[in-house]
């Protein structure tokens, strides 16, 4: 739970101090009529119901439909809507595009905006602070940390959510993906290269381009 | 002056990035879903709650993990409020365990 | 709406009083307007309980890395966007840097080789005008 520093295992999430005091303040609130237990019920599914799907959906689509992808980059929550999706409470969503010569990762150093609804609850390290505090000041280190080198001829951008607007990148598509359809897209498309510090892979069984 | 306690972006740090997944343990959704349930039926809007995890003292901000951030920021803008008394989730508390 | 797309602006440097997002780390800093997002309540209002009135237009602000952080490690091209609302802005007077960053963006098609050209900033006023 502590994502920031080592600690030791705790047995059981009922005995940290702050599962209680979490159980105690529910309790309070719907006692005092302040929130129903049904609708704490329903915000813990949504969050449940959350994952990468959603967002990859929309990525599939944007890969082999220009013109969808084109009005993905101007609104972001309506192209969202156009495929029935729901891209959460937050005013505005930006899908940024990755190109050969631009490539965007998003932090949130203020705290830990994320567009949940398109990707699920924010890893850990999204939310941490050496994350917060090394992706805008040393991005292609972090990025290497995660395993992707960029070339120096390609502009990292990097794209700090510090208001209520919600930034999604829209990776490129792997070489050797032609043939696939939109849900097998879809499945290539991971969270972290949602975020930016990842990219899709290639299928396995694509030949490899050289 | 001193920057924000929240004000992260090119703050000196030495710690290395844990890239490993860690699932929300069931209180961590909990204080999640009382955000986000408070924030909908307008108890509190979300630059209050931002706020309140922001008036935390810097260590006490660097030490806790992040939903103990968010029910730091709950309890402060809620007894703000007026919503709940002081020491009222505390009592709370005593009672469940008692 | 004070700003628009491609106009030079510099972030306040003022002390973070209550609820603020504009992040320190841009203080003082020159970037170009990238985007404007529209008009939003301002949080400094918010988050005490007001109503955040009068809204602020809210900014997508494009830096360039270096100007940003002293000793910089990545690409000189490399970029750094941050939403900005209006009231944390002015116009920039001048811009510590060539005349012709920022407008690369516009370039983006190019063959890289000739943005480095391009960047030295003597050309840049002659070929405004023309392009897309």
């Amino acid at each position: 739970m502590d994502q920031d520093h080592d600690h030791e295992p705790i047995a059981s999430d009922a005995e940290l101090p702050a599962a209680a005091r979490a159980r105690a303040l529910e309790a309070l609130l719907v006692e005092k009529g302040v929130l129903a237990r049904e609708e704490i019920h329903r915000s813990v599914d949504w969050l449940v119901s959350r994952s990468r799907a959603d967002g990859a959906r929309l990525v599939a689509r944007a890969w082999v439909d220009p013109e969808f992808k084109a009005r993905l980059l101007a609104d972001a929550r309506a192209a969202a809507a156009e495929l029935g999706l729901d891209a959460g409470p937050a005013p505005r969503v930006v899908a940024a595009e990755n190109t050969d010569g631009v490539h965007h990762v998003v932090v949130c150093t203020l705290c830990s905006c994320y567009p949940r609804a398109l990707l699920g609850p924010p890893p850990a390290w999204y939310k941490s602070l050496a994350y917060r505090s090394r992706a805008v000041s040393d991005p292609r280190r972090v990025l290497a940390e995660f395993g992707l080198e960029l070339d120096p001829d390609v502009e990292l951008r990097v794209l700090d959510s510090t208001a209520d607007i919600r930034y999604l990148v829209i990776p490129r598509r792997p070489p050797g993906t032609e043939g696939l359809g939109e849900d097998e897209l879809a499945e290539l498309v991971t969270r972290d290269s949602m975020i930016g510090v990842a990219v899709p892979a290639a299928p396995a069984s694509a030949t490899a381009d050289s | 002056m001193a920057r924000p306690v929240h004000d992260r972006g090119g703050w000196p740090t030495s710690e290395p990035i844990d890239t490993s997944e860690h699932p929300l343990a069931d209180w961590e959704l909990l204080a999640d879903a009382l955000q986000q349930s408070l924030v909908r039926n307008r108890v509190m809007t979300v630059d209050e709650f931002r706020r309140g995890i922001e008036s935390m003292p810097l260590q006490a901000y660097e030490a806790a993990g992040y939903y103990e951030r968010w029910l730091y920021s709950l309890e402060r803008i809620l007894v703000e409020k007026g919503v709940i008394a002081p020491g009222e989730i505390d009592r709370k508390l005593a009672e469940l365990a008692g | 709406m004070r700003y628009r797309p491609g106009q030079l602006v510099r972030v306040r440097d003022a002390p973070s009083v209550g609820h603020v997002r504009t992040p320190s780390y841009v203080k003082g800093k020159a970037g170009r307007v990238e985007r404007v997002h529209g008009v939003f309540g301002n949080p400094e209002s918010l988050s005490y309980g007001g109503d955040g009135l009068p809204g602020q237009p809210l900014y997508l602000v494009r830096f360039e890395q270096r100007e940003v952080w002293s000793g910089y490690a990545g690409s000189a091209d490399d970029t750094i966007y941050v939403d900005v609302y209006e009231h944390w802005l002015l116009p920039a007077e001048n811009a510590a840097h060539f005349p012709g960053i920022g407008l690369s963006h516009r370039f983006a098609r190019w063959p890289r080789k000739m943005l480095r050209i391009f960047r030295g900033g003597w050309l840049a006023p002659s070929l405004c005008s023309g392009v897309k």
